[in-house]
């Protein structure tokens, strides 16, 4: 297996890409942040970005009053339910 | 309850097809706070956030009959989500061939790929607080089309595979866009930081 480099390393940890990843892959890219608190920090980085994100958004829930009123307003353009029995299926 | 249920029932295709009404509002309950959520981490104020989650039921709707299920109705309706987003706002175009942030990163390495540039910033417990305080800001100084696809990702925790089918890109051009938009945060986070 080749070496990775610090590059190689944070670039995939960015890109996701360990998602589809080899277990062999995965596991070269773990021993390199065991190895490597520069990477390890960046690591511990972007995962703090996404957790951050999660929360910023989970603080901000949609306004009970607006929410229904939009949800009776998607509801209530549904086509009337005869239209759809005589609607001929091909 | 039960709308949770049939949201998994193997017959909800066929249902969505039929137009069953309890089947589109199952839908909706399920997808409608997603749907605005994901219209505002992409940018849009909450006004327009609910305009666009109102045409995308309605193109929903719409298209019912022709819904096949070879892929989730999720992947569908968020589909159609980021084509009212497109339609919506001029920054959706596909992520460009190149990005400023691409040289930011390049330039923290040395030629063989060793760090020149190490990652600055508080230690970890204090970088998450530091971050939950400016993300906000940060997000909006990224692109539209990354920002939607870091939303997708980290908030509503979706795989990249479905990610790929809703934005209608590869798995590479995806890992890009998710690659772009990390590291323009985390040097957003870091300038944030340093100037503190």
């Amino acid at each position: 297996m080749a070496i990775q480099t610090c590059k190689e390393v944070s670039r995939k940890i960015a890109s996701d890409e360990l998602c589809g990843a080899s277990w062999s892959q995965r596991m070269a890219v773990k021993l390199h942040l065991l190895m490597c608190r520069h990477c390890r920090r960046y690591a511990n980085q972007i995962d703090q970005i996404g957790e951050a994100a999660k929360d910023f958004f989970g603080d901000q829930p949609a306004d009970p009053e607006s929410r229904k009123r939009l949800r009776s307003a998607i509801v209530e353009s549904f086509p009337p339910d005869d239209q759809n029995d005589s609607d001929p299926r091909v | 309850m039960s709308q949770t249920l049939l949201i998994d029932k193997p017959d909800l295709p066929a249902r969505i097809r039929d137009r069953d009404p309890e089947a589109l509002t199952a839908v909706v309950d399920a997808y409608l706070d997603q749907i605005v959520r994901a219209a505002r981490g992409a940018g849009l104020d909450p006004a327009q956030a609910e305009e666009v989650a109102q045409n995308t039921f309605a193109t929903f709707i719409e298209t019912a009959p022709r819904f096949e299920g070879r892929s989730h109705v999720r992947t569908w309706v968020f589909g159609i989500l980021y084509r009212k987003l497109q339609e919506a706002r001029r920054g959706f175009a596909k992520d460009r061939r190149m990005d400023d942030i691409d040289d930011a990163f390049e330039s923290r390495f040395t030629e063989t790929g060793s760090w020149s540039q190490p990652p600055r910033g508080p230690d970890d417990q204090l970088f998450a607080k530091e971050a939950r305080k400016e993300i906000g800001d940060c997000l909006e100084a990224a692109p539209e089309n990354q920002r939607l696809a870091f939303t997708f990702r980290e908030v509503e925790g979706l795989s990249t595979r479905e990610i790929c089918k809703i934005l209608d890109v590869s798995a590479t051009n995806l890992g890009v866009m998710l690659y772009r938009v990390r590291n323009r945060l985390r040097d957003c986070l870091e300038t944030k930081w340093e100037a503190s």
